[in-house]
Order: C-alpha cells, then structure tokens, then sequence
C-alpha cells in the first residue's frame, strides 16, 4: 500500500516538472521597449508599425483609423498622436472627429481631443505635425482650406485658422509653413495659446501650372525643402518676419554629352523623373539628399512608384550613386534615420529594405508593408 | 456734358415719365381693395416658389449628366466604360463606378454623390473634340475595389484642389468613406479655360 502511494506522488511530481517546460494557457502582454533614433512607424492599411531597423524587428503596433494618414510621435512626452474619424457603422452613422493620444511603452490609446472640424484624413506626414512641442497642427480641407490647432499640454482644442489655398502643416519655431496654389510658401505665427499672431508669404517662386512643387515637404534643420514636379529642389526658411527661399538646383541637369575622368559619357538620365508617395528625404547631419526616381512620364506621374534611388551629396549637389531595384521591383516611399550615419530606408513593392545610405550597399529586408515611413525622434 | 453723361439724364428722364404715366394709368383704373387683392394673391404665390421640380443637385442621390451645358448633346462615343483605356478617364484616380453596380453618370445603389468634384479635361477620339470632365466620387460604402484606374492626366499637388484627385472628394455627403468616382461630361473642353 505504502509502495503504491509513494508511486502514485512520485508520478504526480514528475508530471508537474514534465509541464513546467510549457506556456502559461493564458499569454502575457509584453511593453515594447525604449525606442532609439533608428526606431521609426511605417503605416500600412489602418495600423502604424513601430520597427526597430537597426535590429530589424517590429516591435509593436497601433489602431489607426481608416482616415488617419499619418503619427506624430512626441518624444518627450512619451507618446504618438494621431487623429482618426470614427463613423458609428464603420463607413456611415454618427461620425467622431478625434485627436488620439498613444503611449509608446505600452502601445496603448490613452486620451481622446474631440476635433471641431472634419481632418482631410488623407496624404502623407505633412498633413500633422508637432510645433514647438506644445501643439498638434492638422490640416482641414472641407472644401474650404483650414488648420486646426490642439494644445497638448492642457488637452484642448483651441481652434481653427483659415488657410485658403494653401496646404499641409511645416512646424519650425513657433509656427508653421505651407505651400499654396499662387506658388509661394505662407508661415504662420503662434501666439502662447495657440492663436494666429501674424501671417507672411515668400515672393512667388513656382508656377503651379507649369512646374508646382509637391505638397510633401522635408525638414532641413533651418527650415523645409519643397521640391518641384520637374526635379529643382528648393529651401524655405524664416528671415526676420519673411519667408525666404534658396535659389533651385536641379536633380537631373543635363548629361548629354558628358564624361567622366576618364572620357566616359554618362549614360543619359534625362527622361528619369521624381516621384513616389514619398518622393526624396534629406540629412542634414550626414548632408545627403535620397530621391525615388521613374523613366519616363509627364508631371501627372510625380505619385507613380520609381525603379531607381538616386543619391546626392548636399555639399557639391552632384549624384554620388545609382541604386536600381531588382527585377519588377518598385520603390514608393525613401527615408533617412537621423545621425550623422543614417540608414537608408526604403520602402518596396516586396517590404521594408534597410541600405547602408553613404554606400547603398543592402544591409536586411523586413518583413512590413506600407506607404509612409516615419522616424520617431 | 460728354456724350455718356447726356445719354444717362436722357435714360432717367424717359425712366421717370414711364413710372409717373403706370403708376396714373393704375390708380385711375383699379380701386384700393382691388389692388390689396392681387397684392396678396402675388405674395402668397410666391410661396409655392420653392417645391417647384428645380435641379437639387446637393439633394440628388443619382447626378444626370448636364449635357446641355456648352451645348454637349448626343457626344459620339467609342470604347469600354469598364477599361482604365477609355476616353473619359484620362484624368482618372480610383475605382470606376462602371464595374459596381453604377453608370459613369449614377452612383451605385446605396451610395451617396458629392457635390463638389475635381475636373481634368479629356480627348474624345470618336469626334477629336476635347471635353471638360467632371470626376465625382461616390461616398458612404466601403471601397468597391474593382477596376482600379489611375491615368491622373493634369494631376497636381493638394494645394490646387479642382485638379487634385488626392483629395477625399466626398464633400456634401454625410459620409466620407470612399466608394468610386463617375466621369461625367460637362461641356466642351475648347470652350473652358480649365485645362
């Protein structure tokens, strides 16, 4: 009998070390870790990736909504704002305009700003943006053109301010630039509540007929580049009370006929073309320019994905390399992580591609998709 | 005197006897009760004024084709409405109407119209005339998703919304969910400076 008893706890005891080599039945929730520069959101269908590109990994993810276009990550508050629109039936019903409050350790929705006017729920990074730390700008068109300004440290809305003809929202100080349809770049001033203080607007310096520039924009440190459909690349940047814009260089000059050091031509490159959902990107640390490039087209193809990445240094303005996809690859989005030794980052018709970005040399794919590309700091 | 101001005292001296001479000829042939009469029968008529059957576009859930604008009637036409090819989607972002249950001119059942539209102007090649394309999307369902189409001729940044087709054009609907886009003809492209 005591054999017998002894046998059965000896059976009993083994089984539970047999099963402590197994999952728990029910899973635990993970937080997502310290995000570094080389952290960044790509945003694909309704969710927002946070992928480590360094490690290349992703770490976590966000519930956007369908018409939310872009994040904004602000850093030292810990969190990424977003805004969506909620119809009660998906696509139909009672609609709720809000401002969302995401925060990064746990991935996790944490306030709610309802928003007065209904977002444009469309394009690309410029359509929301973090100035000077405080408020969240989000550009409107109803059709009439409009931005809304949120306070994010006292969580309200403070307002709208009417913009006609001009669009995206480009913080630099305490304000923000845009470009508008009579081709010059509008910047407008803050007061400390959030309020317009003053408006101001660069001379004209492109015809929106003939060569407009794309609403994307890039910051450069002291102000934005703007980027014309034809390829002439332009700075915008606050002098005094005015708007001043650098000369325009061009990203394909002329190469017919051209050669090298040694008496080469260079292969003609005229017919190649900018485009892209997120045509070029820029460095200022590490002073390079990343462009997506097509053959062929006119100006209606400046969203058309490229085949090519062009490379300039920022010091001579000269291209340094070609970097051609493979196969029927295509290339829609290019971003640079910040530092002074960026990764280049590109966005395919096959996934995420991490480059190397003074060489192009191909370090790893990640397995996401999407169409935006975003650093977190 | 000029000329001009000669012809403006000549205007108002004949516009003055007129009056005097109406306003005679009324009061010597209708009594006071007479003339508060048809007074009031005018103004209470002008009530029915509004349920008259008048084009309500914003009102509208299908969006006829305004082909008598600039005298666009009976257009000769050639191709496959269901094909990113034909003619009128020369300035095309989206899914065609065609292949959801819609026309180029009618959204599909179900959906709304916007009322405002982005515009291209496109080659007819049955006749070789140019036409003045208006692209209205359908709004309030989920994408349709058949026959994707993106020719985007005459595209241009969000900035310049009349030839912007990046815009979510579901103004005037009560949703802004994105549907499929129609192409209707709105007059002759020769005779418009919207290219």
């Amino acid at each position: 009998m005591l054999q017998r008893k002894l046998l059965v706890l000896g059976l009993m005891l083994s089984c539970g070390a047999a099963n402590a080599q197994w999952d728990r039945i029910v899973g635990s929730v993970t937080s997502i870790g310290e995000p570094t520069e080389r952290w960044v959101s790509i945003r694909g269908g309704n969710t927002a990736y946070l992928v480590d590109v360094e490690e290349g990994e992703v770490k976590g993810t966000l519930p956007l909504s369908r018409f939310s276009p872009a994040v904004r990550p602000h850093m030292t508050q810990g969190k990424i704002y977003t805004y969506g629109s909620y119809y009660k039936r998906d696509v139909y019903g009672d609609l709720e305009n809000v401002l969302i409050s995401f925060d990064i350790e746990t991935a996790s929705p944490v306030g709610e700003i309802p928003l007065p006017v209904l977002p444009a729920g469309i394009g690309h990074s410029g359509m929301i943006a973090l100035i000077d730390e405080r408020f969240v700008g989000i550009w409107n068109i109803t059709p009439a053109m409009s931005v809304t300004i949120v306070d994010v440290i006292n969580n309200v809305a403070v307002g709208e301010i009417a913009t006609p003809g001009c669009a995206a929202v480009y913080p630099l100080g305490r304000g923000f630039m845009m470009p508008c349809g009579d081709g010059t770049i509008q910047y407008i001033t803050l007061s400390d509540t959030g309020t317009e203080v003053s408006r101001a607007r660069s001379p004209a310096f492109f015809d929106v007929m003939a060569d407009p520039v794309f609403d994307y924009a890039v910051p450069t440190g002291a102000g934005w580049m703007f980027v014309s459909l034809e390829g002439l690349v332009y700075e915008a940047t606050l002098n005094g009370g005015g708007v001043e814009i650098s000369e325009g260089w061009t990203l394909n000059p002329e190469t017919n006929g051209t050669k090298d050091v040694n008496g080469v031509e260079f292969a003609r490159d005229d017919s190649w073309r900018i485009g892209g959902r997120q045509a070029f990107t820029y460095s200022a640390e590490a002073g390079l320019m990343m462009t997506v490039m097509h053959e062929g087209g006119g100006q209606e193809t400046f969203e058309k994905p490229g085949k090519e990445v062009w490379a300039f240094n920022m010091t001579t303005k000269n291209r340094g390399y070609r970097l051609k996809m493979e196969g029927d690859q295509t290339v829609s989005a290019v971003q640079l992580t910040p530092g002074n030794d960026p990764l280049l980052l590109l966005m395919t018709s096959t996934g995420l591609q991490v480059h190397d970005a003074s060489t192009g040399r191909k370090i790893r794919d990640i397995n996401v998709s999407g169409n935006l590309i975003q650093n977190l700091f | 005197m000029s000329d001009r101001e000669q012809l403006i005292q000549q205007l108002l001296k004949d516009l003055d006897a007129r009056t005097t001479g109406a306003i005679r000829f009324l009061a010597g042939h209708t009594s006071r009760r007479s003339f508060l009469g048809k007074l009031g029968v005018f103004m209470a008529g002008m009530g029915a004024f509004p349920v008259l059957p008048v084009l309500r576009e914003a009102n509208a859930q299908n969006v006829t084709p305004r082909q008598q604008v600039n005298g666009v009637a009976d257009i000769v036409e050639m191709g496959d409405p269901q094909q990113c090819e034909y003619w009128r989607y020369c300035g095309m972002s989206g899914t065609l109407c065609t292949c959801c249950g819609g026309s180029n001119t009618q959204c599909p059942a179900g959906s709304q119209t916007a009322t405002v539209a982005w515009v291209g102007t496109c080659h007819n090649p049955a006749d070789g005339r140019d036409y003045l394309i208006s692209y209205n999307d359908c709004c309030g369902k989920s994408s349709c998703g058949s026959c994707g189409c993106s020719r985007s001729e005459g595209d241009k940044p969000v900035y310049f919304p009349s030839k912007s087709n990046s815009i979510l054009w579901c103004f005037g609907s009560t949703s802004h969910a994105y549907h499929c886009t129609l192409a209707l003809v709105i007059g002759h492209g020769d005779s418009n400076s919207m290219r």
